[in-house]
């Protein structure tokens, strides 16, 4: 039996290799949403929303995205979206900003992202960011930079009449695409497993009476080219 | 100990009684025919001495071991050969007859003797369905030698077999008991054929027991005519003293040996005589089974 | 000397290796092909930074693996009833017989059938699931849904032991067959309706609680059906364990108390 389970081992690794290789490179990139609002900083001259964190399970190459959907303001004079390290963020950046002229603030953004892109108004209340490409390492907050005033925001055209009011502030949506990376580290545990199911294979094989192993010897002894013929 | 023995044994399928408080013993070391018309229960109580049948009531006991409850003992030491066994097509000989051999805790050594008696070797590469009725037959008893059973059941060897098949398992198995000297127990309906090896009888008709015991005992219990085999240092001399007597019907001469038929229920009669006249040993080599079932079934009804 | 379920075990699956390695070429292949598909989402978890005053939207719980065990789940539960079924047809043809004329207790013979039907399907089913999830990264383990594997295991090794069960009494394989295919496919549509009238004539809401009875036999079903009302996983699985558990022992005290071979 252990022979079978060995088989299976290698088949499963087998193919999971062979596909590992090849389909990533024709996959798209699979999405993630999530969507939140209001900002997290709201000055006159700038407002920032702290938006999502992107937490890793392994290591996969990201494109990021911001859409807007809900900003009622015509103060916006530039926008940026960053991907900054939690570390980083967590650690100083946090505390510091509130506190920081917006020149500085996004200075200080700029110096510590990973990967940042500029975001563009697309109609009256609709924002989009240009893609971030970038690889994971690391877990990410993403950031909207909207520089600015962002504590008024103003009334949407009054046609057609019944249309509500919107709520003050913004209402975004972060956009993940990733795609998984294959590199050494992936090979490396599939000749980790094929060794064990090889191990596996051997072991449960020798011990059978009806050896597959030793009938693969046994039959290249035979196609082995023989020795002369005495005469 | 007997090698088989059942004792006020019931079993039912269904509404309709196979066995019905069937009681016999056959002991070890002989060759036993099991015999009775078809449907008689022979089949049924072959699969309750292997255990592959629950009786409904009473005892079996194979070489002091009860098939039901302690299959795995008794099975050691029994070999089946099955009526019309069944062999998964796609394996190979060797590797089927390997497997059976594992299971009694054997392995290539014991495979590579049984083919050897049953004339297989040249067959152990090839696949169960390749092979022919007789060789199926061949492999049925190969199986059935794995491991050195103590007793051997044999359910109709010789069914659905050419005329030259059947006599080459008949003498396939008249050898194994020589050599092998182990206790055989077949069942059939063709007694022509049982004659030639059994010398221990067990009648079976409608699920009950008719008689059973020894071919000589039977033979004088039922009037039955007998050939006993005399050992002398002169058969000749003693061929031509037999041959006047009136309860000798036949005598045949052979080097060691003589061959004589005796009458009806005289069998006794002429061992004694024999011994008289300086043989060297008596045996009774069989009874005439035809005879004998019909004076059992006669005397039954 | 080796047990004689293992023996006959190995023998059982050294007669079907090829088609069992076919099989689980099929089943890795499916495996990995949803997997990498799925890896890059399963690759990033994206939450909103944990401000006060934010607003998340609900999310829908993570079944990840829906997909992927939907499909090869079902050919995993296949593979079991034709396993099972194939010792009703050994009973069946008759070479039970012959193995059970040495000595291997009925006992053994039908364990090792419980071994080579149940056990090694779910093995292969599990290998194929967890080495892709192990080559491509073996941290997406903690991720993937353990529960949902675990509960297709359960109600597949239940349906295999109700087919192993129907072998053994009826002795025939297109009925073990059968009884497969309709307990794993049909049952579930017609338990599904039954728990629609119910709802529909009693005027309750169906509710994770009150639907437990179709984890009896169906564990994952239930846990992909009212997942979304709270069912969880672990619940599931305490209601179907006693089932499967006591489906085998009755499998295994028949063969040891009646199970005759013809």
């Amino acid at each position: 039996m252990l022979r079978e389970v060995g088989l299976f081992i290698i088949v499963s690794m087998l193919l999971t290799t062979l596909v590992l290789l090849y389909l990533p490179t024709k996959f798209l990139f699979a999405q993630e949403t999530v969507c939140g609002e209001g900002f997290t900083m709201s000055r006159e001259d700038l407002g920032i929303t702290e938006g999502a964190l992107v937490s890793r399970n392994m290591r996969v190459k990201l494109l990021l995205e911001i859409r807007v959907n809900g900003f009622y303001s015509n103060n916006m004079s530039d926008a940026y979206l960053f991907a900054i390290p939690e570390k980083i963020y967590k650690g100083s950046l946090e505390k510091t900003l509130p506190y920081l002229e917006k020149e500085e603030v996004l200075r200080l953004l700029k110096d510590n992202a990973v990967g940042f892109a500029k975001v563009r108004k697309l109609s009256f209340d609709r924002l989009e960011s240009d893609t971030i490409n970038l690889v994971l390492e690391d877990p990410l907050i993403l950031l909207l930079y909207i520089e600015g005033n962002t504590t008024q925001t103003v009334s949407p055209p009054s046609t057609p009449p019944t249309m509500p009011v919107p709520p003050p502030g913004i209402h975004y949506c972060f956009v993940v695409g990733t795609k998984i990376v294959i590199e050494n580290e992936q090979l490396i545990r599939a000749a980790d497993i094929a060794v064990i199911g090889l191990a596996i294979f051997i072991a449960g094989d020798l011990r059978s009476e009806d050896s597959w192993l030793k009938k693969l010897k046994s039959y290249a002894r035979k196609i082995k080219p023989g020795e002369p013929k005495q005469e | 100990m007997d090698a088989l023995s059942f004792k006020e044994v019931y079993k039912r399928f269904g509404a309709t009684y196979a066995l019905h408080g069937v009681t016999f013993t056959i002991p070890r070391k002989v060759v036993a025919g099991l015999l009775g018309p078809n449907g008689a229960g022979k089949t049924t109580s072959i699969k309750l001495a292997v255990g592959l049948l629950k009786r409904n009531k009473g005892e079996v006991e194979v070489l002091g071991f009860d098939p039901w409850r302690e299959e795995v003992k008794a099975r050691m030491k029994i070999g089946v050969l099955h009526e019309k066994p069944v062999y998964p097509p796609d394996v190979k000989v060797s590797t089927l007859l390997l497997h059976l051999a594992k299971l009694r805790g054997s392995d290539w050594r014991e495979v590579k003797r049984v083919v050897g008696i049953t004339g297989l070797k040249e067959y152990l590469n090839i696949k169960v369905k390749a092979l022919s009725r007789g060789y199926l037959q061949r492999l049925g008893l190969a199986q059935a030698l794995l491991g050195d059973p103590e007793l051997l059941l044999l359910d109709e060897p010789t069914a659905n077999l050419d005329p030259i098949a059947r006599m080459e398992i008949l003498e396939l198995i008249k050898n194994l008991q020589k050599e092998l000297n182990v206790t055989v127990i077949i069942s059939s309906h063709i007694l022509p054929e049982l004659q030639r090896v059994c010398n221990y009888a067990v009648f079976i008709g409608a699920g009950r027991i008719l008689d059973y015991g020894s071919m000589g005992d039977l033979a004088s219990r039922y009037g039955v005519g007998a050939i006993l085999k005399i050992y002398t240092v002169n058969p000749r001399l003693l061929a031509s003293s037999l041959v006047q007597e009136e309860y000798v019907e036949a005598v045949e001469i052979h080097d060691s040996f003589l061959k004589v038929r005796t009458r009806p229920g005289h069998w006794r009669y002429v061992e004694k005589k024999a011994l008289e006249l300086g043989a060297e040993r008596v045996e009774l080599s069989t009874a005439k089974l035809e005879e004998m079932y019909k004076a059992v079934v006669k005397y039954a009804a | 000397m080796r047990p004689r379920i293992l023996l006959h075990s190995s023998y059982i699956l050294g007669r079907l290796s090829k088609e069992l390695a076919a099989a689980m070429a099929g089943l890795a292949i499916i495996q990995v092909i949803f997997l990498s598909m799925m890896a890059p989402r399963m690759a990033i978890r994206v939450t909103l930074y944990p401000q006060p005053g934010y607003v998340a939207y609900p999310q829908p719980p993570p079944m990840m693996l829906a997909p992927v065990l939907g499909i090869t789940g079902f050919l995993y539960a296949m593979l079991t009833v034709a396993m099972g079924a194939q010792m009703g047809l050994e009973l069946e043809r008759g070479d039970s017989a012959l193995y059970l004329s040495h000595p291997i207790s009925r006992l053994s013979y039908v364990a090792s059938w419980i071994i080579a039907s149940i056990f090694i399907p779910s093995l292969m089913f599990f290998f194929s699931l967890i080495i892709p999830i192990l080559i491509l990264e073996p941290h997406l383990l903690l991720g993937v849904g353990g529960g949902e594997i675990a509960l297709i295991l359960l109600q597949v090794s239940t349906s295999g032991s109700i087919v192993l069960l129907t072998a053994a009494l009826f002795k025939k394989r297109s009925l073990a067959l059968a009884v497969g295919i309709f307990e794993y496919l049909m049952a579930p549509i017609l338990l599904t309706l039954i728990a629609a009238i119910i709802t529909f004539t009693t005027h309750t809401t169906p509710s994770a609680g009150n639907m437990l009875w179709i984890a009896l036999l169906y564990p994952y079903n239930y846990y992909m059906m009212f997942g979304y009302l709270g069912a969880n996983w672990m619940g599931a699985a305490i209601v179907n364990m006693p089932v499967f558990s006591m489906l085998t022992a009755l499998l295994l005290a028949y063969t040891r108390w009646g199970f005759e071979v013809k």
